[in-house]
């Protein structure tokens, strides 16, 4: 089917009704047509458009580039559509540009070959785009921002992300955290963006410019040296910013232009309520920081300050375990020392003074039975006494005395089982031979060991009426496993938190604990399991 | 004859109190004395006694002492008969009992536990019986079974203190 042909007078009446910008424009380039919409449009009379060249309506930059592409055309008239348009920019009679996309119609007519172009204003429709896509980007700032909140081991990492998160998603030309060094000093904490080289390059040959970021906090408030925001920051506490610097006429001002910066934003990031450091910001576009992106921002600056609180609180709980530690360990240590010495004063003294006289009483006995056979029992009544406190004196060595260098922990738990169970009737024994890598447990290891498993042998004895107790050592790549089983009552519900005056089972936990270890009780009926971990050094 | 009997112990009232026993019985003759591991090889070598109490925990006693005197560090040393040595301590963890008998001692007494027996027990000895008089006697004997090895870390005394071959 053929399309009917219209005379050309009436496209021409078409034209004038279209809502749409229309101009008709020769092989010379001149303006031949325009129709009324299209006068609105650029703000010109229809005489004044009329016979002029179509490089009128086209800003002075983009006129010269648009030369070559006419000529193109009208080598090869071809039709391109809306859709097929670059955005290019018209201008309007007082000067003012607007984006905008045109097509081309090639068209014949009795004067010769005409284009029509249809100019489009979509000016809104991008700027509607721009705020949708900056929208998108601040999101994925926020995101990103939180994520490293999240995510960073420490403040340093922290703050690095932060900087490149303002930068990558928030467009921004330089990011910096400064914090407040000694001597009224400003530290810069991390930084990023193209500002940060140009101001590196800068400082170099122009002293002055060093002061923006590691200025003495008088030099920037009173020369003027750097931008203010960050150091106002962090001088009150409160966040601070510039919306154009090209308005202001300071030596700020000068000087951020200088760099082509515009606007600039201060937030405060704090710790525990005081103004620890601050994130400055700074834009090669004047008023970003509008009302949004203020609230934005110190969200933002909140959202970071949790996270620096998150550190402090995980550096306190680290140093006071530390601290925990480190004095349960000293604990232990004097312990030891304080068993040897009364292990040492025992043996030395009581011991061997009960020794003589057991050796005296013997022979006084022996003498007796001669002289005074009606005596001996009595002698024999104080000798049975002399010879039960000399036994409880070594049972009370054996528990005071230092873990021997070398001694294999296996043969240290079999002596202490031996020492435990001797007075009982219980059946125990050691479930492993030894390991030859115990040679390398330190000797406070061993120490610790011993200790531990002794105490949960001791309560085998003395408080689960147990039949068997089974003792095991392993050795794993970080450390050692030592086991106490027995088949006995099991302990009773409440009993493991060691209740007042009962320092057993807390004890063995402390113990396991000071070393860097953990202590496992299982009680089931029948029978008690304690396994304890020791790491290695 | 009297069995000929050197005390060595590093605690004065306990080596007069074994003196005076053993003095009192006819059996026995003390013929020297000594506080610490170098004297008592010493006074053994010059003194050719047929039994040696040795202390286990003194200076430079213990196993090290035993093993010098009954021959079993490998060292001939200058002997006509080697002398008989019964350990004896307040110590008598398994390993302890273990690694003296494991150093030649034919016995191990515990001491606050030798009472009126004490001679009687040492005569036996020399007659051939081993007697290990302590509560633990037999965890050192499985001890000694089960780990036939050379003992790591017996309490040897520090190695400065190594006796001095006369």
């Amino acid at each position: 089917m053929t399309r009917p042909v219209a005379s050309e007078q009436a496209v021409f009446e078409l034209l004038d009704a279209a809502a749409t910008a229309v101009l008709g424009v020769d092989a010379t380039t001149t303006i031949r047509y325009a129709n009324p919409r299209s006068l609105e449009v650029f703000g010109y009379a229809e005489h004044e458009l009329v016979g002029k060249p179509v490089e009128l309506l086209i800003p002075g930059d983009l006129a010269e580039k648009h030369v070559p592409l006419r000529e193109e055309f009208w080598h090869r008239p071809i039709a391109r559509s809306l859709a097929e348009s670059p955005t290019v920019r018209g201008r309007r009679k007082d000067g003012s540009e607007f984006a905008a996309e045109v097509a081309l119609t090639p068209m014949t007519t009795l004067d010769g070959p005409w284009v029509i172009a249809s100019v489009l204003d979509v000016s809104l429709r991008r700027e509607a785009e721009e705020l949708v896509n900056q929208q998108g980007r601040t999101y994925m700032a926020l995101a990103r921002l939180n994520e490293a909140v999240a995510t960073a081991p420490d403040a340093n990492a922290l703050f690095r992300r932060v900087c490149n998160v303002s930068v990558v998603y928030g467009g921004f030309a330089g990011a910096w955290i400064l914090s407040r060094g000694r001597d009224s000093s400003i530290e810069v904490l991390a930084n990023a963006g193209p500002l940060t080289s140009k101001l590196a390059m800068a400082s170099a040959d122009s002293p002055s410019l060093s002061h923006y970021v590691s200025a003495e906090v008088d030099q920037v408030v009173e020369q003027g040296h750097g931008f203010p925001t960050a150091v106002s920051t962090l001088m009150t506490g409160e966040p601070a910013f510039v919306d154009d610097f090209a308005a202001e006429d300071t030596a700020h001002a000068t000087q951020a232009e200088a760099f082509g910066v515009r606007a600039a934003a201060a937030v405060p990031l704090r710790s525990r309520g005081r103004t620890v450091a601050c994130l400055g910001l700074y834009s090669d576009r004047p008023r970003v920081f509008n009302e949004d992106l203020r609230a934005l921002l110190l969200g933002a600056a909140d959202t970071i300050s949790l996270g620096l609180d998150r550190f402090v609180a995980w550096a306190e709980l680290d140093s006071s375990l530390a601290q925990r530690n480190d004095l349960l360990q000293r604990l232990v240590d004097a312990q030891e020392r304080e068993r040897a010495r009364i292990a040492a004063d025992v043996h030395d003294e009581s011991v061997q003074s009960l020794a003589a006289v057991d050796l005296r009483l013997g022979l006084l006995e022996r003498r007796l039975q001669e002289l005074a056979p009606s005596l001996v029992p009595d002698v024999v009544r104080i000798h049975e006494t002399v010879t039960s406190v000399s036994d409880q004196l070594r049972h009370l060595l054996f528990e005071l005395e230092p873990v021997g260098p070398g001694a294999l922990l296996t043969d240290l738990l079999e002596e202490a089982a031996a020492h435990v169970f001797e007075p009982t009737d219980v059946d125990w024994r050691i479930d492993n031979e030894p390991d030859p890598r115990e040679q390398d447990l330190s000797v406070t290891l061993r120490t610790q060991a011993v200790r531990i498993a002794k105490e949960a042998m001791v309560n085998a004895a003395k408080h689960a009426a147990a039949g068997i107790v089974t003792i095991s050592v392993a050795l794993d790549d970080e450390g050692v496993t030592v086991q106490v089983a027995d088949d006995g009552v099991g302990i009773p519900p409440g009993v493991r938190q060691s209740p007042p005056g009962h320092r057993g089972i807390s004890g063995m936990r402390d113990r396991a604990e000071a070393t860097g270890g953990r202590l496992t009780i299982a009680s089931t009926a029948p029978g008690t399991t304690v396994t304890v971990w020791l790491p290695r050094d | 004859m009297s069995i000929r009997t050197v005390v060595g112990d590093d605690d004065s009232r306990f080596r007069a109190a074994v003196i005076e026993v053993l003095g009192a019985d006819a059996r026995f003759a003390v013929v020297g004395e000594a506080a610490d591991g170098a004297e008592l090889l010493n006074v053994a070598t010059t003194t050719h006694p047929d039994l040696i109490l040795l202390d286990v925990r003194m200076p430079s006693g213990g196993a090290v002492a035993a093993r010098a005197l009954t021959g079993a560090n490998g060292d001939p040393g200058r002997w006509s008969t080697r002398p008989l040595v019964v350990a004896v301590s307040a110590d008598t963890t398994p390993e302890v009992v273990a690694s003296m008998l494991q150093a030649g001692a034919v016995g191990f007494l515990a001491k606050g536990r030798l009472g009126a027996t004490l001679p009687d027990v040492l005569v036996r000895m020399v007659e051939g019986e081993v007697v290990v008089a302590v509560p633990t006697g037999i965890h050192a004997l499985r001890h000694l079974l089960q780990h036939r090895r050379e003992p790591a870390g017996v309490p040897d005394g520090p190695p400065e203190e190594q006796p001095e071959e006369p």
